[in-house]
């Protein structure tokens, strides 16, 4: 077992700071979301990627340009087609004629921060290319393996309702996602702000960077030192291991979204200015973490139930530890 | 003394001196049954006690050695047969365990009294798995109706030796301790969110009664000289109970002024009245007691035989269960009735020796942040509980904490230091220092005096 040298308070302090930074400059642009935001900055922290999904115009994209904007880490956008070919997301070898050699174009998948937007127009075969990159951090083009810059993270949006051509992910890549985040419509007072907001200028130009991508790689590795007792692992693990077994699930989360949860509890855990995980993050966590990641019975489907309900179920039948 | 002082005396007395007064009635009983047998009746204690405690022990070393599936329900089943028929000398203190037996002076052989314990304990079992939700509930459910199993005993050995009322007042004072245990328990259950309701309550209650009162009616059909004891039995309670009161009023009426009046002229003793041949009434015609003991037998193969297509039913569930890999339920097989007999014995002296290792866990760690914290917060989880603030299995507590802002607002502070300093220690393993004790303790004493603050309001609305 490693020997973790215990968290620091000033390391927390350090985290809490910047996360409070970064939860204020977003919403400069996104009004009255610090919650999705928080976890956002708490996905960014545990190194999981995010699926941001919702109805379109609710500023999906908006919050992942901002989110990113805010990092100051290498950034780029994909716009997912159905034409899209796989290479144009990883890269390609081409002659260059002057050295008489092939040389390889980086596609925009080398950056630290990924913004993949409308994932599910791109076809199977282009969502698949993404799929080493997400788990192992690197891509393999013409039987070349090159790891991707540290920290990398994709934040990728979905709109639910469209299906006209669109190619739903496949479970493989869904349990990839560390979170799914939802935006919802904002109410009458936040939309009146948010159109005040936006009269005149746009204020996601005027965005200032909180940090940097060697910070950001060591809030992370701060993150993981968190300390997270046995029992309110066993607790997590409990969580997980009920989704398997449940009657309206079919397919239940993986050892990965385990995973997953317990480095997501432990970065919430930073992020309120704790040294300890305790079994309110696991809690809070669970549904963004899981919920996704479940596959339901037609019968469940069919009676209304939805995967975020079962998750709470779940977590309503499950003793936490006291 | 402050009223607040008082009424925290007599909260104490019902929490407390209470299943105490219960311990000590049964020991007192126990003590009864030893006295007889120097004193020359023909009950033995020796012959009941180890026995009972034997055939116990037996059982769950064999349920303990087999620990699979099948083998506990079967093993058990040969238990209960190997105890009580077979092993001497077991086998000849059978006559002992089985009350009815005794009542009926052997006029039916071992069957019947089996039929009355096992009949007993099939209803206790049902009410007791009806009502065994909840700890402190659970126990003192079990400690209760153990106490209906030793009544009924020595009920039945008491009228059998012709005992006068003396010999009832510690049946009584255990029965009486009982009910305010359990009335006690019941109020901290019915305290939580999910209370008990009415139904199950009635039905476990039911469940005894009509035990006991089929029990006695079934013995005194059986054995009609029996309800002339059972008379004297019942006056001799009512005398004391009676005379229980006449001196509490006496010793509170010491406390009135009053005038002073002519004395009340002495009249002649009476003279102690012969009990009426009650048992004329119960006397049935020969032949129909006769057909009573064979339908008594009948009923005690019956029972028998529920008990086997239980197990067996509860056997083939299982088996198709885990034919389609379905998870098993959390009861385990086990030998039925024996097992709601143990079932009691066990919970209370589980109750029992838990108190007693708190204690201790108290002592050792009175200067131990962890114990003294846990011990804190362990108490106001339980006012709490007590005021309707349960906290659910589902609850972290500061989940706990948000839902206890409408008990005490005053004392958010308190309930909210205490919570945060538990929080630390249970999920953080953080020390804590002196200080931080200090302030948790000087919380916890403003949360108790809040809450008699409290409890005074809310009786004067």
């Amino acid at each position: 077992m490693l020997d973790l040298k215990p968290v620091g308070s000033q390391d927390i302090e350090r985290i809490n700071d910047t996360a409070g930074k970064f939860i204020n400059n977003v919403e400069q642009v996104i009004v009255n979301k610090e919650e999705t935001v928080k976890l956002i900055f708490i996905a960014l922290l545990s190194e999981g990627h995010i699926l941001i999904e919702d109805v379109p115009g609710l500023g999906k994209t908006m919050m992942a340009k901002a989110a990113t904007k805010s990092l100051g880490c290498s950034f780029k956008r994909i716009q997912c087609t159905p034409d899209l070919l796989p290479s144009d997301i990883t890269g390609v070898n081409y002659f260059n004629q002057k050295t008489a050699e092939f040389m390889f174009h980086p596609g925009p998948i080398m950056a630290n921060i990924v913004v993949v937007d409308e994932i599910n127009r791109a076809m199977p075969r282009t969502q698949s290319c993404l799929l080493e990159a997400m788990q192992e951090r690197q891509i393999t083009v013409d039987l070349t393996t090159m790891p991707l810059p540290r920290p990398f993270l994709i934040i990728a949006t979905q709109n639910p309702i469209e299906l006209e051509g669109t190619f739903p992910l496949p479970e493989a890549q869904l349990d990839r996602f560390l979170m799914r985040l939802r935006i919802g419509y904002p109410g009458p007072q936040e939309e009146e702000q948010i159109l005040s907001r936006f009269q005149e200028i746009n204020p996601l130009d005027n965005l200032e960077r909180m940090t940097d991508a060697g910070e950001l790689l060591e809030l992370i590795k701060i993150c993981r030192r968190i300390h997270i007792s046995a029992d309110v692992l066993k607790y997590a693990v409990e969580l997980v291991r009920k989704t398997r077994s449940h009657k309206d699930i079919k397919l239940g989360a993986s050892p990965r979204a385990a995973l997953g949860l317990q480095a997501a509890a432990q970065a919430r855990a930073a992020v309120e200015g704790r040294t300890f995980v305790i079994p309110d993050d696991v809690k809070t966590l669970a549904i963004p973490v899981l919920a996704h990641r479940l596959f339901l019975t037609t019968e469940a489907r069919l009676s209304g139930k939805t995967d975020e309900t079962i998750i709470a179920s779940i977590i309503e039948e499950t003793a936490v530890p006291v | 003394m402050r009223a607040a002082t008082i009424k925290n005396i007599l909260l104490h007395m019902g929490r407390i001196i209470f299943p105490a007064g219960m311990q000590a009635a049964w020991l007192f009983c126990a003590a009864d049954f030893i006295l007889s047998h120097a004193l020359g009746n023909k009950i033995s204690a020796f012959a009941i006690l180890p026995v009972y405690f034997a055939a116990v022990v037996l059982n769950v070393v064999l349920v303990q050695s087999f620990r699979s599936f099948v083998w506990p329900a079967i093993i058990n089943l040969l238990a209960v047969v190997l105890v009580f028929s077979l092993l001497p000398p077991f086998n000849m203190s059978l006559q002992f365990i089985a009350s009815g037996n005794i009542l009926t002076e052997n006029s039916f052989g071992v069957f019947l009294g089996m039929a009355i314990i096992i009949t007993t304990a099939v209803y206790w079992y049902k009410g007791f798995r009806l009502a065994a939700t909840e700890l402190n509930y659970y126990n003192c459910l079990g400690e209760f109706q153990f106490g209906f199993l030793i009544l009924f005993i020595f009920f039945a050995l008491h009228a059998l030796a012709k005992a006068e009322g003396v010999y009832f007042t510690p049946v009584i004072v255990f029965f009486v301790c009982g009910m305010i245990s359990l009335f006690f328990a019941r109020r901290e259950r019915s305290a939580a969110a999910a209370g008990f309701s009415l139904i199950t309550n009635a039905s476990a209650a039911g469940c005894i009664v009509l035990t006991v009162i089929c029990g006695l009616l079934l013995a005194v059909l059986l054995n009609p000289d029996l309800v002339d004891m059972l008379y004297r039995a019942g006056r001799s309670m009512l005398v004391f109970i009676v005379n229980l009161i006449g001196q509490m009023l006496s010793f509170l009426a010491d406390f009135i002024p009053r005038p002073e009046t002519a004395p009340i002229p002495l009249t002649a003793a009476k003279k102690p009245q012969e009990p009426p041949a009650l048992s004329v009434l119960f006397r049935l015609p020969e032949s129909l007691r006769i057909w009573g003991g064979r339908m008594v037998i009948g009923l005690f193969i019956m029972v028998i035989l529920a008990a086997l297509l239980r197990v067996s039913s509860d056997l083939l569930v299982s088996f198709r269960k885990r034919k389609n890999k379905i998870r098993m339920n959390a009861y385990s097989l086990n030998g039925f009735h024996l097992r709601a007999v143990f079932d009691l014995v066990r919970n209370a002296a589980v109750a029992f020796m838990k108190k007693i290792q708190w204690m201790y866990v108290r002592w050792q760690g009175r200067n131990d942040d962890v114990v003294t914290i846990k011990f804190i917060y362990g108490q106001i989880l339980r006012w709490a509980a007590m005021a309707g603030y349960r906290r659910k299995s589902s609850q972290t507590p500061d989940e706990l904490y948000l839902q206890m802002g409408g008990w005490f607002p005053e004392a958010a502070g308190e309930l909210s230091f205490i919570t945060q300093q538990f929080v630390k220690v249970r999920y953080g393993e953080v020390k804590l220092s002196k200080e931080i004790l200090q302030q948790a303790w000087e919380s916890y004493k403003k949360i108790k005096q809040y809450k008699k603050q409290f409890f005074f309001r809310r009786r004067r609305k």
